[in-house]
Order: structure tokens, then C-alpha cells, then sequence
């Protein structure tokens, strides 16, 4: 029956890739890691971390590939792994730093990403401005909000499944979501 | 690539759909300017999302031929470093598992007599050619399985045992716990040798790769089924006075567990945050009565109920393994520790604003799927070895409420990659295990009949001929004794197609090795001896659906087009095709609506076999050689029926004249929609069809929705409300309950 639709071929990869073939899970792969990398970058804010973590994630995810349940989207898989990676990053940065500094480095940071956008906003003719701001307050939000925010945007998941992954209370994820994006709206669109 | 931009639209439908996206923004949800306020937002935002993909270089490494580059590369140094020694050891296992089949006499209650009869079990003699250097392998095997047999030795043929045993061709009970451990770490070092070097021989690595990918498949239809269509047959017994649905089961007699239960005054709902709700239907105006919350300290995720008089049996999973627990060992292997385990909890519903638990239970291994056949329930926890490694002995054995299953009740094969838990409960002492087995073998599936459990799987013989193994247990008030094994030809595509009645089992297979593919109907007695078959039919087709009604066989093949066959079991010896009705396109579900109507699910298709949507057919079948098709239904902008898939997500009342079904859309964007049709005796009428997800993205919770009837009132509980509606007016909405969250 595969010429139903997308997602039995998207099983018939999976299956293949669980015998060890990696031009199937490369196909897989393909269809999810510009979202992963986008996700890695808006929450870790630092291009070499969200490249490191994207490809910890490939390799764990094609050893780990029979754990795969057959009935399991390949997508909601890999990002599982992919935002638990992310997370644990964080908290690696929190070791390594106070709060404060932190902060600083974080506004550091987002000032070089935001630098080398511009450059690309340069060969942008539309709109450039109103995209500049949306990523500016991105970046400006707390952690755990850009992290709720990109599940949502970048891997697609709901409240429910973003509740799940950070064993969060699904009101909590709820709140904080949409205080997140009262902070953007209130960045991106000051006069509402 | 097309993937991505579904995606993105399916991005751009949630965003403007989901509200959880924007709730408590601003709580003036109504007001007209905030919401065109909102949608700005959300389109600056995906603005930002679709530009960012463009614009934003992502790293070299990350390119997805890069990956696969460094992918392939690490594949291959690991296998340059491992390769000799491996290959050994698959020698050694080869040759084990001949001298596995040679003896295969296993100890047991039952019938008699013992394996001269290899022509039955051709993968008992797949040992390969030259397996025969290692002779003192398969000798210490040997000896390791006459220990084990009761009394008495097998010989090398496997004659001279005991009356009392019975011959399960490939099986033989452990003889001690370090035996399966040996058995479990050689599959682990010799699985990876498999996957890569065989893959595209069949010998070997066939039974391996292959077999697991159409079991898989066969499994998957059987894991996911779900119904409520027993009806028919509780109907008849209670002439007519059917005042609720139950579940739609694939055995008359065998009760299954399923997300949504009624008996009639409340509805038990299984929701996704892992709470059951008990909806008080008694009156027009529904109430929540109460709401189960087992919490994390028991299960982590409710799976399926039951509801029997005033207790509810609430099935769940513990799963212990945590994501970021995934750890590579050289750069190839994945170990994660054996942590997953299928806890059975009882409540007490005397009063059903207050439930009250009463008893726990626990079984290792994923749920696979449960029956309840009078205060039994069966519980069946299914795990794939492959990634599994076990520190010591004891850790490789399963154990049922905390006790190691004894090695006198595990069976083990010379396949043995996954393991199929079984255990039965008397709801009477729900904390304790009437009985339990483990079968240690390739992927199987479980078919429950009134009085055996068959187990079966696919497997190549060394001619390359696909075989389907089945396995008997018959499982009298709860205790599982083996009876019988046997191999028949073909694959067994549908789960309705293998049958018992009376102890005879009725199997319907499709043979794929044959030049052209053909199926088989064949009749087994008690001992699993043929005593009957119809042979080739439809040849070039597949069997897409089957039902056994009494002697009666109902069967749908295709190719091109939907051929219903009719087929006479009433003599075991002579099974008789009668006749056959063509249609377009082809039903992959089949129910019988009433006497002499059969319904057909399934999807209408062109002259290239390209799906133009669900559809519906009602067949009659009065005159059985001559069956006609009555009326027929096609769906057209649904792409997905999960009748087949799910079968318990189907509703068929015939004295209702009701027949509801879940479908799904998967293309830009992803829908789910429940219909509800009436059968008005001439043709089919749509009822309602009722959105399941308004998110555009899949999301397996949706599919949890179920269609069901008390009294005059039709109740669609969906993920996230019920809602009920008049059957005597017209299918007007009357109340809906939302389980806020």
C-alpha cells in the first residue's frame, strides 16, 4: 500500500533504516534537520553549540534507531532527543556561569547572530526591519521560553507534548507561552 | 524537498488554528481586533520561520549527504574493527540453532508424540551447509535440551520421547536461566553482522530482516486494533435488546481492552494526560463524575481499560528509560537498560464519584495488547532485543509482579530477538499471576481465540519459501499449556485472517515466494493437522481483509479490483469456494452488518490503482455463489481509512443502522474526521462528520476517538470533549463536555 501517502514511506524508510541502512536514514534526516537546526539555534543562541548538538543528536538517533516504535513519527523521535540534548546544554551553561554573567553573554551573543544577519538582511527586500525585531526578541526572551516557543514553532509540537518533554505542568507550558509571546508582540508590534 | 514545505504549510495551519498557541494572550478572545492582532503576530513569526530556512546558512556538517558520509564511515570502521569475530560467532550460533531443531522436544501437559516429522518444519533443518565442523556445539546443546526433556532422552531424529510431550517444531523450554542469558548475548553480538552483511541474501539474514518487516506489519494491525462491534453477535443472543455498544472485538467471546468503555450509564475515557474519566451519561445534560489519576508513582501512560460491572481495570505503562539516557558505546552500539513494564491496576467503581484502587500489578516488557475471557484477564508485553543488554543472568529474565518467570514456562527458539511475555490474572486476586510464559523468538503476533492463543510469525525456509509459524496454547482459566505448532504457507496479511471455531483455526495466507503470488485458505484440527484446503486463489492478488462468519468465509483480494469471495468451511475435509462479487478499488476491512449483508471499509481506486479516496460497500451475500454488490459509498477528500489499522475505532450497529469510522487526510496538511453513516436497507446516508483535529498535524491522540451509542444516544468521545446526540432526531448535537485542561 505504499502508494497511500507520504507516511508509509516514511515507515518504509524507518524500517530500512533500522536494518542499518543509512541512505534511508539520511532521507529521514533530510526532512527534519533544517527545523532541527533552527530549533538548536534559536534556544542555544551559538552557532557551533547548535551544530555540535545537531550532530550528537544524528548519531545517537541512527544507533538508537530500532528503539524507534513502529507507530512513532521519525520527526517527533528525533526531536525528542534533539530538545533533550538542547536542554542539557543549558544546563551545562548554567554550571558554568552565574545567572548574571550569564546574561551578559547571552546579550553578547545574540548580538554576533544578529550581526551576521544583517548581512543577509542586506540581500532581503522585503520587510527587513519587522524580521530583525522578531529574531531580536527571540533572543531577549528567558530560556525556557525560547526553548516552549521553538518546540512550538521549529518541531511543531503541542502544548501537551512540550509539557511532556520538560515535565511541565501543561498550564504552566501554557502561561509561559503566551507570556512569551506577549513579550514579543509587545516588541514586534509596540502600538496593539 | 516536498516534505519541508508540507510541513510548513501544516506550520502555517496550526499557527492559525491552535489556539493553545495564543490562549491567555489577551483574554478579549472575541474581540475582532486583538484576533487580527494575534494573526499578525503569528505571521511575523512564521515570516521569520520561512526566511530563516532560506536565508540562514546552515553548517556543512549538518548537510544531510555530509551525514550520511560520516555516517557510512563510522558503520564501516566498526565493522572492520569487529568483523572477524563476529563472523564466528555467527557460525556458532547457525549451528546452534540446527541442533535446536533437531530436538525439539519440549516439556509440557498435553498431547502426545514427538517430531519424526521434519518435512513439517522446514526451517528446522536451515542449518547451513558446513555448520557441520562445530559438532561439539550442537552436542553440548543437545545434551543441554535432554536434561531438560521430562524423563526421557531424545534422539538425534528426535523420536523416543515421552507421550506426555508435545512437539512445538523450533521451541524448546530453557533448560536453565544462564542458557538464555548465553542465548540472549550471542543474538546481541550477532544481530549487527546480520543487519549489515546479510541484508540482501536470504538465508540467514532473511529471517531476519524480512520476517521482522512483515510481521511488523502484521503486528502493527494487530496492536492498534480496536472496535465496537461485538454487538452483532450480543445482539442476536439478546434478541435485540442491545441498550449499549461494546467494544468491537476480533473474537465473539473474547473481550478486548480500549481507550473508551460504556456499560450503558457512564463513559470511561482514557485521556492523554493520563487520567480516565468517568462521564455520568445517565441523564441529557452529561456531568463528570470523577476523574482517575493514578500518577506518575504507578505508570507514566494509560493504554487501555476495562470495565466489568462496578471495576475498572486500568492498563499502563512504567517506562523508567529516559531519553537522554541514550549512550553510544563504540559508535555503534545502543544500550539502554531494560526498564519498560505493563502495570494492571484494579479500581472499585462501586461508587463512581469515588473509585478506588485495589490492587497493582506488573509485568515486564512493553504492552503489546490484553484479552479478558471471564474474570481472566491476559496481558501481552512484546520487546525487541536488539538494543538490549543485560548486566547479568538475572537481568535478561522477565519478571511477572517481581518474580523471574520459572525457566519450566519460557520457550526459546533460534531466532530469539524478541521476546513475547504472557500472563494472565484472576480478577478475583488482582495482585496475583495465575499463570505466565515467555517465548523468546522473531517478531510475533497473537491471535486469542475461545480456547487457544496462536502465536504467529513469518519465517523463510532455506528453499527461500515464506512460511507462516503458528503456535498453540490453550489457556483454560488462566493456565497456558502448549498443544501444537505448525508451519503453513504464505503470510498471514490481515488480522481476521486466521479464525478459530470450535478448535478448528481457519487460515487465509498470501504466498509472495511463488512466481506469482497466490492464496491459500487451509482448515487445521486440534493438533494443528491440515485437514483441509482451498489452493490457489486470485492469483497475482494479496488478501486485503477477511472474515469468518460461522462455516462461512468472506475475503477480499486485489490487484486492481476488489474480488469479495465467498468460501464454504462447513466440511473441514472439502472447503469449497462458492463465489465472488467484483467492485473497484478494495475493502481492507470487512464486518457482517446482519444476515447476509457484509460491509466492506477500504478505498476506491483508478485502473492505476491510485487511491481516489474511502469507501464503503455493502455486499449481500444471500445467494453465496452468486454475490452481489447493493450499494457502495466513496469518500473523496479523505486519503486514510483506519478501520483496517484500528479496529476498534469501528462502530457497526446493524439494529441501530449505524456505522461509524475514523478517516484521515494526509497530504499538505494533516485532518482527522470521524463519520457516523446510516444503512437505510438501499444505501448509505452521511450522518455527520465530525473534525477530530483542527491542528493540521498529526497527533496520535486524535485517533483515540470513539463512536458509541446508550440507549437513543449517539457519543463521540474525542480527544478533548464528548459531545451526544439525539439518534431519534436526526443526529441533533444535544450537550457537550470538555475536558478542560
Amino acid at each position: 500500500m505504499g502508494h497511500r501517502s507520504g507516511f508509509m514511506e516514511e515507515r518504509e524508510l524507518v524500517k530500512r533504516a533500522k536494518r542499518g541502512d543509512v541512505d534511508a536514514f539520511g532521507r529521514l534526516y533530510e526532512s527534519v534537520y533544517k527545523k532541527m537546526y533552527q530549533y538548536a539555534l534559536y534556544t542555544l543562541k551559538n552557532q557551533h553549540d547548535a551544530e555540535d548538538v545537531v550532530s550528537e543528536t544524528v548519531t545517537d538517533a541512527f544507533a538508537a534507531i530500532r528503539s524507534l516504535r513502529s507507530e512513532e513519527a521519525f520527526s517527533g523521535w528525533i526531536f525528542a532527543i534533539l530538545s533533550n540534548k538542547c536542554r542539557h546544554r543549558m544546563k551545562d551553561y548554567y554550571r558554568m556561569r552565574t545567572e548574571d554573567m550569564l546574561e551578559e553573554e547571552e546579550a553578547g551573543e545574540s548580538e554576533s547572530i544578529l550581526q551576521r544577519s544583517d548581512a543577509y538582511d542586506s540581500d532581503w527586500s522585503r520587510n527587513k526591519e519587522a524580521y530583525h525585531d522578531v529574531r531580536e526578541a527571540f533572543f531577549e526572551l528567558q530560556e525556557e521560553e525560547r526553548m516552549i516557543l521553538g518546540m512550538h514553532i521549529f518541531l511543531g509540537y503541542r502544548t501537551r507534548e512540550i509539557a511532556a518533554q520538560l515535565s511541565m505542568n501543561e498550564n504552566t507550558v501554557r502561561s509561559r507561552e503566551s507570556r512569551a509571546l506577549q513579550k514579543l508582540k509587545r516588541r514586534v508590534l509596540p502600538d496593539t | 524537498m516536498s516534505m519541508e514545505k508540507d510541513r510548513e504549510e501544516r506550520w502555517t495551519e496550526r499557527m492559525q488554528n491552535d489556539d493553545t498557541v495564543c490562549e491567555g494572550l489577551n483574554e478579549e478572545q472575541q474581540d475582532e481586533s486583538v484576533e487580527e492582532q494575534k494573526k499578525g503576530l503569528q505571521e511575523e513569526l512564521q515570516r521569520m520561520v520561512e526566511h530563516f530556512a532560506e536565508e540562514q546558512p546552515i553548517p556543512e556538517s549538518l548537510l544531510p549527504e555530509q551525514v550520511v558520509e560520516r555516517l557510512k564511515a563510522e558503520q564501516q570502521d566498526a565493522q572492520r574493527a569487529q568483523g572477524k569475530k563476529r563472523s564466528r560467532r555467527i557460525l556458532h550460533i547457525t549451528e546452534m540453532a540446527a541442533a535446536v531443531a533437531l530436538v525439539a522436544a519440549i516439556g509440557g501437559i498435553g498431547t502426545r508424540q514427538l517430531s519424526t516429522r521434519t518435512d513439517h518444519a522446514p526451517d528446522s533443518s536451515a542449518g547451513q551447509a558446513g555448520d557441520t565442523a562445530d559438532t561439539a556445539e550442537s552436542s553440548v546443546i543437545h545434551e543441554a535440551s535432554t536434561v531438560e526433556g521430562d524423563a526421557e532422552t531424545a534422539d538425534e531424529n528426535g523420536a523416543g520421547a515421552l507421550s506426555q510431550e508435545v512437539n512445538l517444531t523450533g521451541y524448546q523450554v530453557a533448560s536453565s536461566y544462564e542458557e538464555i542469558y548465553g542465548l540472549l548475548r550471542n543474538n546481541q553480538e550477532k544481530i549487527y553482522e546480520i543487519e549489515v552483511d546479510g541484508a540482501e541474501n536470504i538465508g540467514i539474514a532473511s529471517f531476519d530482516a524480512d520476517t521482522y518487516t512483515t510481521a511488523d506489519i502484521v503486528a502493527d494491525a494487530a496492536t492498534d486494533a480496536v472496535t465496537e462491534e461485538a454487538s452483532i453477535w450480543e445482539e442476536e443472543d439478546s434478541s435485540g435488546s442491545s441498550q449499549y455498544s461494546t467494544t468491537n472485538v476480533q473474537q465473539e467471546g473474547v473481550d478486548e481492552s480500549d481507550v473508551v468503555k460504556t456499560d450503558g450509564s457512564y463513559i470511561y475515557q482514557v485521556l492523554s494526560d493520563n487520567t480516565i474519566a468517568i462521564v455520568d451519561i445517565r441523564s441529557e445534560k452529561m456531568e463528570l463524575a470523577a476523574e482517575i489519576q493514578p500518577g506518575k508513582a504507578l505508570l507514566d501512560t494509560i493504554e487501555e481499560i476495562y470495565v466489568d460491572g462496578d471495576r475498572l481495570y486500568v492498563i499502563g505503562t512504567k517506562n523508567d528509560a529516559d531519553l537522554s539516557s541514550y549512550t553510544i558505546d563504540d559508535g555503534l552500539y545502543y544500550y539502554s537498560s531494560y526498564e519498560v513494564s505493563t502495570i494492571l491496576l484494579t479500581y472499585d467503581i462501586t461508587a463512581r464519584q469515588n473509585p478506588v484502587q485495589l490492587g497493582s500489578y506488573t509485568q515486564d516488557g512493553s504492552y503489546y495488547t490484553s484479552r479478558k475471557v471471564g474474570d481472566y484477564i491476559y496481558l501481552f508485553t512484546r520487546d525487541n532485543l536488539y538494543n538490549s543488554y543485560f548486566d547479568d543472568v538475572m537481568g535478561a529474565i522477565p519478571c511477572v509482579q517481581e518474580q523471574p518467570v520459572p525457566c519450566s514456562s519460557i520457550y526459546i527458539s533460534n531466532h530469539a530477538y524478541t521476546e513475547l511475555v504472557i500472563s494472565s490474572v484472576n480478577t478475583v486476586q488482582p495482585e496475583k499471576s495465575v499463570d505466565e510464559m515467555v517465548i523468546l523468538d522473531d517478531y510475533s503476533s497473537i491471535y486469542m481465540g475461545n480456547s487457544a492463543i496462536y502465536i504467529y510469525k513469518g519465517t523463510y525456509t532455506e528453499t527461500a519459501q515464506y512460511m507462516t509459524q503458528i503456535v498453540k496454547f490453550s489457556y483454560e482459566d488462566g493456565t497456558f499449556a502448549p498443544v501444537a505448532s505448525k508451519l503453513v504457507r504464505g503470510e498471514i496479511t490481515d488480522t481476521f485472517a486466521i479464525s478459530e471455531k470450535q478448535g478448528m483455526l481457519r487460515v487465509l495466507t498470501t504466498d509472495w515466494s511463488a512466481d506469482k503470488r497466490v492464496n491459500q485458505l487451509c482448515i487445521l484440527d486440534e493438533q494443528l493437522e491440515q485437514t483441509g484446503e482451498i489452493d490457489n486463489i486470485a492469483e497475482g492478488e494479496r488478501v486485503y481483509a477477511a472474515r469468518y462468519i460461522g462455516d462461512t468465509a468472506y475475503f477480499i483480494t486485489y490487484r486492481n479490483m476488489d474480488p469479495l469471495f465467498v468460501a464454504d468451511l462447513s466440511d473441514p475435509y472439502n472447503p469449497v469456494l462458492l463465489g465472488s462479487a467484483t467492485i473497484s478499488g478494495f475493502s481492507d476491512y470487512l464486518h457482517l452488518y446482519e444476515d447476509n449483508l457484509v460491509l466492506g471499509i477500504g478505498y476506491e481506486t483508478d485502473e492505476n490503482s491510485y487511491v481516489e479516496g474511502v469507501k464503503l460497500v455493502m455486499f449481500d451475500v444471500g445467494d453465496p455463489l452468486n454475490p452481489t454488490v447493493k450499494s457502495s459509498y466513496v469518500l473523496e477528500d479523505v486519503t486514510d481509512s483506519c478501520a483496517d489499522s484500528n479496529y476498534k475505532s469501528v462502530l457497526v450497529d446493524a439494529e441501530k443502522g449505524i456505522i461509524g469510522f475514523i478517516t484521515e487526510f494526509w497530504w499538505e496538511e494533516y485532518s482527522c474526521d470521524y463519520h457516523l453513516f446510516r444503512w437505510n436497507g438501499e444505501g448509505f446516508e452521511e450522518l455527520l462528520d465530525i473534525p477530530l483535529s483542527g491542528t493540521g498535524q498529526y497527533n496520535r491522540d486524535v485517533l483515540n476517538a470513539r463512536g458509541l451509542y446508550a440507549g437513543d444516544t449517539f457519543y463521540l468521545a474525542g480527544s478533548e470533549s464528548v459531545t451526544s446526540y439525539d439518534m431519534t432526531h436526526n443526529f441533533v448535537k444535544m450537550d457537550e463536555l470538555n475536558y478542560s485542561k
